[in-house]
């Protein structure tokens, strides 16, 4: 297909929206550029990166970096804020998760779960969206070194089954991250945009999809009917807590107990240990997707102890198999949602790591007989891809490539209003197209009633009790009547982001009022995500002025190590009197001595000691590092990976 | 309950709305630009629902159009859903 040739805008162009996929586990960012998506690498050459961020004594690390240094700093390395985002501290589900992880969670106001760390010798607390705002910040930045220029806007992603606080609480770590998010959207849905794309070319005519979803933290199935660039989503399922990471901690309880029966002794108190044994049941996890039988070694795991054993792809899949149950559940209900018989897909694709896992991929084709479950789109990128596209389409990118193409999501829960004696009465059923308006008739309970309450719930449940709430209003001034007999129209108004708008108007007075579902209580207020802004800035601020103090100081090091091989090359200093050669040994000398004892102090230190060194090194500096940068000269034999005394930041990253 | 500072007081009118009448079909037939009158398949209602997001879905609309899109959109689904109930029970 030949495309068009853009001619070039005079002035730089502002950088493009960009589609992140903020995972569980990994993050990934895409942008469409030049008529295609790019997935972005990060700085270490990675195309999905850690969603970890570590708080150390000199600074902050995200992604990679964390991720690499957990073993040494396993209470001060948070991931997984994804299961966190928009729920209580008492939320069973968190209840849980705190006690597989290593680092610490309390109640905060309102019962929003805190993230307790030290960082640089103080005690931080961290409500999560702050957490994943600094993952988002991190694949900002990686959208930002790739494109060279600030990026602004963004398309992000959440599970299909995330609730309204889970989605409003995302939204705000975007804007806490410096990021104008443009919409929030389904993650199959964007990964149905990918496959819809891929496959474009090669078919005509109406299909139906599912998309099987099945990631780090949460699982998601959606069934698409898609033609030509016309993406309908017919409905959707999930479990916002199910995913890789759960899979993993079945086999670290599973080796706890081998290990309490093999050397009675309990590792569950230790956060080190179990990360270790975590990381290796990952490990096998992973191995065992290919392979049917793995083993576990981990040296000295506990007081002393060397762990040894091994796993069988059959125990794997035995001790799993009640999630990989659920997850079947799940697609026979989706289907039944769709109103759907399975006969009718014409293809199930895969999304996510973990339908990487044998399991699960036969119990789907068993499922499905005789279809082949489509593995074409990549299945840790394409939440990514899709999100680019839709990022392109809604900031007016690619306007010609996009003229066919549009995406009618759904609402994933139904929302309705509570009546008397906890009854939730649906006014949105779940799996309707959005944007819509959908209207009901309420009357009074009460005789003589002259204000009446309209409390908003979400959720499946038929008591309100088991739904989520969003917000309620009242509307008073009603004239005295017996009950029943005062009407009420109430309308739901959702737009194309998902934003709700209950109105509600008394049909005889024409008394109304309304609510936008926005900000519900255990939401951040408005004034919080502005100091949250700030502090974001604080510590970016903060990285930047460490990473030019270890730029500072490898500079310098590389500097005096050149000198100091330099000086030793006769040719180069046979025409020196020896009392100057001399005195530059001993400059390099005090230079190198100085650096042992001053690890990280200000930037103009640093440079204040190269400018000493510089001028008395003169006689000896080669022509081609007058002026030119340390770092980047070729010619030096120590290159920046060499430096062997390296600050903190460049151990871990190497 | 402490949840909420007072107890729900409101009733659902009785339910008497689930039957399509011949009005509400007709303005729905016109909303996605079916034919008035004449038999109709599910698959119809699905193309002209589908030619109507492309035209009518907010997010093809950048700018003062888009509010007016909007709405018409809704119309839209509200008439696929009526459409689609009432050719699946019928």
């Amino acid at each position: 297909m030949a495309e068009k040739r853009k001619r070039e805008a005079p002035a730089p162009a502002p950088a493009p929206a960009v589609g992140i996929d903020l995972g569980t586990t990994y993050s990934c960012v895409g942008v469409w550029q030049h008529g295609r998506v790019e997935i972005i690498a990060n700085d270490q050459g990675n195309r999905t990166t850690p969603s970890f961020v570590a708080f150390t004594n000199t600074g902050r690390f995200i992604g990679d970096a964390a991720k690499n240094q957990v073993d040494m700093n396993p209470t001060n390395t948070v991931f997984g804020a994804k299961r966190l985002i928009g729920r209580k501290y008492i939320d069973p589900s968190v209840q849980s998760d705190i006690k597989h992880w290593p680092f610490k969670v309390i109640p905060g106001l309102g019962n929003k779960p805190m993230i307790v760390v030290t960082y640089k010798g103080e005690e931080k607390l961290f409500a999560t969206e702050e957490i994943s705002a600094m993952v988002l910040a991190k694949m900002k930045e990686t959208a930002e070194a790739y494109l060279g220029s600030t990026v602004k806007d963004a398309v992000v992603t959440v599970p299909a089954y995330f609730n309204d606080s889970q989605r409003q609480a995302t939204k705000d770590a975007g804007v806490i991250a410096g990021l104008n998010v443009l919409r929030i959207i389904n993650e199959p849905t964007a990964a149905s945009i990918a496959y819809g794309l891929d496959t474009k070319s090669e078919s005509t005519g109406e299909k139906n999809v599912f998309i099987f979803d099945l990631g780090g933290g949460t699982f998601d199935v959606s069934i698409l009917t898609i033609e030509e660039g016309i993406f309908e989503v017919k409905a959707t399922a999930g479990d916002t807590h199910l995913g890789g990471e759960d899979f993993d901690n079945t086999m670290v309880n599973h080796f706890v107990q081998e290990f309490r029966r093999k050397n009675n002794m309990d590792i569950s108190g230790n956060p080190r240990a179990l990360w270790r044994l975590k990381t290796a049941c990952e490990r096998a996890k992973r191995i065992l997707s290919f392979s049917t039988k793995t083993e576990i070694e981990i040296d000295s795991l506990f007081q002393g102890i060397d762990f040894y054993s091994t796993i069988s792809r059959a125990k794997f899949e035995e001790l799993n198999k009640d999630f990989f149950t659920k997850c079947m559940e799940l697609v026979q209900k989706c289907l039944n949602d769709a109103k759907m018989d399975k006969s009718s897909i014409n293809d199930v694709v895969l999304v996510g790591g973990s339908t990487r896992i044998p399991k699960v991929q036969q119990l789907l084709q068993d499922f499905f007989p005789g279809k082949d479950l489509c593995k074409s789109i990549n299945p840790d990128e394409a939440v990514a891809y899709g999100a680019a596209v839709q990022a392109a389409v809604l900031s007016g990118g690619g306007q010609e490539k996009f003229q066919d193409f549009v995406l009618v999501d759904i609402t994933p829960l139904s929302l309705s209003i509570e009546l008397v004696g906890e009854v939730a009465s649906v006014v949105v059923p779940k799996n309707t197209s959005i944007p819509t308006k959908l209207g009901k008739v309420f009357v009074t309970s009460k005789d003589n009633q002259t204000v009446v309450r309209f409390t908003v719930f979400e959720g499946e449940s038929a008591s309100t009790k088991d739904n989520n709430l969003l917000g309620s209003f009242n509307l008073s001034g009603i004239p005295p009547a017996p009950k029943g007999v005062e009407m009420f129209d109430v309308y739901f108004d959702i737009d194309a982001n998902g934003i709700l708008n209950v109105s509600a108007v008394h049909k005889t007075t024409g008394q109304k009022n309304h609510i936008i579902i926005t900000n519900d209580r255990g939401r951040l207020s408005k004034e919080e995500i502005e100091k949250m802004v700030l502090a974001a800035e604080k510590y970016k601020f903060e990285e930047e002025m460490y990473k030019k103090k270890v730029e500072a100081k490898n500079a310098l090091e590389i500097f005096a190590y050149r000198m100091k091989i330099t000086i030793m090359n006769e040719k180069i200093t046979a025409k020196l009197p020896p009392a100057d050669k001399k005195k530059i040994e001993n400059a390099i000398e005090l230079a190198i001595q100085w650096l042992d004892g001053h690890q990280l102090v200000e930037v103009d230190e640093f440079e204040d000691q190269m400018e000493e060194l510089k001028r008395i090194c003169k006689p000896i500096i080669p022509k081609s590092y007058k002026g030119a940068g340390v770092i980047n000269d070729d010619a030096l034999p120590l290159g920046r990976s060499s430096s062997s005394r390296a600050a903190p930041k460049i151990e871990i990253v190497d | 309950s402490s949840r909420r500072p007072r107890e729900s007081d409101i009733e659902s009118e009785a339910e008497s709305d689930t039957e399509p009448c011949i009005d509400s079909t007709n303005s729905d037939r016109k909303v996605l630009g079916l034919p008035l009158k004449g038999p109709l398949q599910i698959q119809d209602v699905k193309n002209a629902f589908r030619l109507s997001a492309l035209k009518w879905h907010p997010d093809k609309h950048q700018g003062p159009s888009q509010v007016a899109a909007e709405e018409k959109f809704k119309q839209c689904v509200d008439a696929y859903k009526s459409l689609c109930s009432s050719l699946s029970t019928a």
